[in-house]
């Protein structure tokens, strides 16, 4: 399975040195569990705050000689250092797992179910889990309990997308200080286009052998254009207009809605095809593919990609079928679609 | 952490409004009347917000609020750079916050503000109980940041969690004041815009000090060697009266003139002398802890210099002790007295001679026509003040309670009513000296004091306030005289209470014959403790830092000082780590410390042990593995059996079967 990302044509930048770092110190893994070697704490900034009041509180004391107000001072300042661990305590020992990830349309957001579970044998308190700097939610977990939560992520290209680490962050007790951690939870979200609802392209002519992409001649659909009408009925509103019996109309009997028994009884056939919506930008093709990849399956149509990319028969993908598996192949092929392959076909036959 | 808006809880609100109140009692003798009012309006208000009676107040209101609160604070105080008023004005800052908490920020601004303001509070106090109403208060205000940053937290477990945190703290805390170094004041800011005075004050008519006798409140402590101070020497001299308008003694001079004037004198020739020309014998050296009067001057055994405690002190002409400050705060100075010297002074200028001499001309014409006839009959200085003393001896009675005295005061009392206390008796001796040519002063301070039970330290209440005189002979220079002594010597010997007669000795603030001996034993402990309060916590210095310091860790060396700062951290992290991970140690069998060890050295060999599976379940696939080593793995699994499920097994086969599995283990 190709894991790219087909649509960002300019390279990522180079990680920075922080981010090299962090790959060695803390490797993606499908469960990480939270030590004193992926646990990160530094003051707030209500902590520097606090350091500034203490600043003050100090001043005052040592102005006046005051013992009293220096032993405020000190208390605050141990109390600080006492939260330290209360804070690192609050992510110790805290294990999350990745349990599955459901592909989502872009502009959608994906949800990745996550367990959350403790092997501390502590409660720990308001620990917010998120990716990046998505809204993280809030978690408390008791001691040896196990959560299930499902954690959003806004997905900002098609393909595979990579989310950001997972931030888990933590500062309770007094929110003088955070404990956090950035795990790499190694979880790839297939992202599919995104639908932009239109009628169906006008059904094209392809010899199923055929690798000639140049032959769009109309071929008839395996069923008659001439759908039998089988009976009216009533009209609703709604109806399309195209389908009023206005003979009978115009005779006086009323509005009534002409139904055919093609849709029901044959399964309609229709290859989907790149070059049907040439002219439009290649990304607005790729959403306008995938509706229609969704309406059909809706209409329980049997039908089929014609892609740039596609280059051999033996594709699975290459194929009519309907079916919700046939519907994801599809909808994965337009996730992954890479536009490389179209400009530069020769790269591609050469390599 | 977001400042975005959130609705806080209610529970934080209504425990940041417990912590106001706590912050304001704190403060009661700082603030204002008219503030008080103002944070009860406050307080009802935010309440009001929070069952959702009425609304926040609007930017007008709001406006309006802070320049009125500001104008009242500015006719309040005369002088605003100065910690009082600066602490008020943190205080109405904080009443105004109050009303408009909308985020997180907001309140965290207010508890640091809290924090602050609590500190403020050691400035004006420090005594035992605002320290540990200030520890109250400390802990609620914690316990809001704590309700901060976990919502569903109830107000027991917050409390029981935030003095965890905070008493988990102290060890290091301690460590901190009696370990780190301190620096000098970095710049001085007075504390006080004027205040309210208390003890003796600088002028004396008939009623002072007998108010003042009933005051209960500690004066001064003195600390010193029990042997070295008799009762009869212990006269606190405080302030010399030399100016009589017939009524009301006072300063002729007042006490501002006197310090400003005196500001660059030197001291004064007569008591410099003391300290260097006296053998040590006669010199008796002594710390005065004072409590705050408001006012100026100092009290000591003449004749007294002051050797240290105190950065400037003044002395006037008469001899007394000043400070440049008002008195606001406990202070502690040395003195060192030499109670048997009379002073040798050159002599009086004659506009002293007159002022010392000088009454009233048209009162007390009596008082003054009989002390001639006196005189007369005398014939000398000595034998008249023997005269006049004697008189006192054999007609007064002392008393707290005198009848009234009418305008010529002194006339009254010497040959109508005779009875009244040591007012009386040193203001009518020193006119009755001035009325013949000797010159004459009314001296107020203080007499006597009480032991603590360990006589460590001698403890002067207001009650034992004192007047007495000081007359001039020719060839003695000043010597002190006081008529109270010839009438009531049980008063100098034993003080106030015991001079008076029964029925008046509720008069005095407490008296030594009280019912409740619990109660007395209680007063006394108390002061013990207040008295170790003060010597060990609040006086505690740079000094007696590097004393202790030198003390238990001899010359202090680069180690020493990493060792200082290392040791207390580790112990502290210990402490606390102890409580927060105390759930990681699990106490295990010796069977399944066993189990453990088989585990590892499986696993090592690649046999991972699967959750729920059985030991005999684990030892067979590890028998499938590993087929060569069959025999030892069947001989533990079947001593791990028997361990397991054959209680009834006597101690040494127990242990034989223990060092067989050992055994077997270590030679997988």
């Amino acid at each position: 399975m190709q894991r790219r990302n087909p649509s960002s044509r300019a390279l990522p930048s180079p990680p920075s040195y922080y981010q090299r770092w962090l790959t060695r110190r803390i490797p993606a893994n499908k469960k990480q569990t939270l030590h004193r070697k992926n646990i990160f704490i530094l003051p707030s900034k209500t902590g520097m705050g606090f350091l500034a009041t203490l600043l003050l509180l100090w001043l005052l004391g040592t102005n006046y000689q005051n013992n009293l107000v220096l032993m405020m001072t000190f208390l605050l300042l141990s109390l600080m250092h006492t939260c330290m661990f209360y804070t690192y305590a609050a992510l110790s020992g805290l294990s999350v797992e990745v349990l599955s990830v459901e592909p989502c349309f872009m502009g959608e957001q994906a949800q990745v179910r996550c367990r959350i579970s403790t092997c501390s044998g502590r409660q720990h308190q308001q620990v917010s889990i998120g990716w990046g700097d998505e809204l993280a939610a809030m978690v408390s977990i008791e001691a040896n309990e196990i959560q299930t939560i499902s954690l959003a992520l806004t997905p900002t290209h098609r393909g595979y997308y990579k989310p950001e680490r997972l931030r888990i962050l933590s500062v309770y007790p007094l929110g003088l200080l955070k404990a956090w951690s950035s795990v790499d939870m190694d979880v790839d979200v297939l992202v599919y286009p995104k639908p932009i609802t239109g009628e169906l392209p006008e059904p094209r002519l392809r010899e199923t052998s055929s690798q000639n992409k140049d032959d769009s001649t109309v071929m008839k659909k395996s069923t008659s254009q001439k759908e039998d009408i089988s009976h009216l009925r009533e009209y609703r509103t709604g109806d399309s207009p195209k389908h009023i019996a206005w003979k009978t109309y115009a005779k006086g009997q009323g509005l009534a809605t002409k139904e055919y028994d093609a849709e029901q009884t044959v399964k309609r056939e229709q290859w989907f095809a790149w070059d049907d919506f040439s002219g439009l930008p290649s990304e607005v093709r790729l959403s306008r593919l995938c509706d229609c990849v969704l309406q059909a399956e809706k209409r329980e149509m049997t039908y089929g990609l014609q892609l740039p990319s596609m280059n051999s028969t033996e594709d699975a993908a290459n194929s009519l079928g309907s079916g919700t598996e046939h519907q994801q192949q599809l909808l994965r092929t337009l996730a992954l679609f890479d536009e490389h392959d179209v400009n530069k076909p020769l790269d591609r036959g050469t390599s | 952490m977001s400042a975005s808006d959130i609705l806080l809880p209610r529970t934080l609100l209504f425990n940041l409004l417990a912590v106001y109140s706590g912050v304001c009692a704190l403060h009661f003798s700082q603030l204002p009347v008219w503030m008080w009012l103002v944070s009860i309006v406050a307080v009802l208000w935010r309440v009001q917000l929070l069952r959702q009676k009425i609304s926040s107040p609007s930017r007008l209101i709001r406006t309006l609020c802070v320049v009125t609160l500001t104008a009242l604070l500015f006719f309040q105080y005369q002088q605003w750079f100065a910690v009082e008023p600066m602490v008020v004005l943190l205080v109405v800052a904080l009443t105004l916050k109050l009303l408009e908490i909308r985020r997180r920020r907001d309140v965290l601004v207010i508890v640091y503000l809290y924090y602050f303001v609590i500190a403020c509070g050691f400035l004006f106090k420090q005594s035992v109980l605002h320290s540990v109403a200030s520890v109250l208060v400390l802990v609620f205000a914690t316990m809001v940041l704590l309700h901060l940053h976990s919502d569903h937290l109830t107000i027991k477990k917050g409390l029981r969690l935030s003095i965890t945190l905070l008493l988990q703290s102290t060890f290091l805390a301690a460590v901190m004041l009696l370990v780190l170094p301190r620096i000098n004041p970095l710049w001085s800011v007075p504390l006080h815009s004027g205040q309210a005075t208390t003890g003796v004050s600088d002028s004396m008519s008939p009623g002072d000090i007998s108010n003042l006798i009933r005051n209960n409140a500690l004066a001064f402590r003195v600390t010193t060697e029990k042997a070295s101070l008799s009762r009869e020497a212990m006269y606190w001299r405080g302030l010399v009266l030399d100016d009589f308008n017939g009524r009301r003694w006072q300063r002729s001079q007042t006490v501002s003139e006197t310090v400003t004037l005196s500001k660059y004198k030197a001291v004064p020739a007569a008591v410099d002398e003391s300290g260097s020309q006296l053998s040590s014998r006669q010199l008796i050296d002594y710390e005065i802890l004072l409590e705050p009067t408001g006012q100026q001057w100092l009290y000591g055994i003449p004749s007294a210099i002051i050797t240290k405690g105190i950065d400037t002190p003044i002395y006037s002409a008469q001899t007394e002790m000043f400070q440049k400050e008002a008195i606001n705060q406990r202070i502690k100075y040395q003195v060192r007295s030499n109670s048997k010297k009379t002073r040798d002074i050159a002599g009086l200028s004659n506009k002293d001679y007159r002022q010392l001499t000088y009454l009233p001309p048209n009162s007390n014409l009596r008082s003054q026509r009989v002390a001639r006839e006196w005189w007369q009959q005398a014939g000398s200085n000595k034998a008249y003040i023997q005269k006049v003393l004697s008189y006192y001896r054999n007609n007064f009675t002392y008393t707290l309670s005198p009848p009234k005295l009418g305008r010529d005061t002194v006339d009254k009392f010497l040959f109508e009513t005779k009875e009244g206390f040591c007012e009386h008796y040193s203001s009518s001796f020193t006119v009755l000296m001035r009325a013949v040519g000797i010159p004459a002063r009314v001296v107020v301070g203080y007499q006597g004091g009480e032991w603590d039970d360990s006589d460590q330290f001698l403890q002067v209440y207001q009650r034992d306030a004192h007047a007495w005189t000081e007359v001039w002979l020719d060839n003695k220079g000043w010597v002190r005289i006081d008529p109270t002594a010839a009438v009531a010597a049980i008063r100098i010997e034993q003080g106030v209470s015991a001079a008076l007669p029964p029925e008046e000795r509720g008069f005095v603030g407490r008296s030594h014959m009280t019912n409740y001996r619990w109660l007395l034993t209680m007063q006394q402990q108390w002061q013990v403790l207040d008295y170790r309060w003060q010597s060990w916590v609040l006086d505690y210095d740079t000094e007696k830092q590097q004393s202790m310091l030198s003390q238990y860790l001899g010359d202090l060396s680069f180690s020493k000082m990493i060792a200082v700062v290392v040791v207390p951290l580790v112990f502290a992290a210990f402490f606390i780590c102890f409580g927060l991970f105390r759930h990681r140690i699990i106490r295990l069998t010796p069977e399944k410390k066993l189990y453990r060890k088989l585990q590892k050295k499986l696993t090592k060999l690649g046999v991972e042990n699967n959750k729920g599976e059985s030991i005999q379940g684990y030892c067979q696939r590890a028998v499938t593995q590993y087929p060569e080593r069959s025999a030892a793995l069947l001989v533990i699994n079947s001593d791990f059996e028997r361990l397991l499920y054959k209680p009834d097994m006597l101690a040494e086969q127990q242990q034989a079967c223990f060092a067989r599995i050992k055994r077997n283990i270590n030679a997988l």
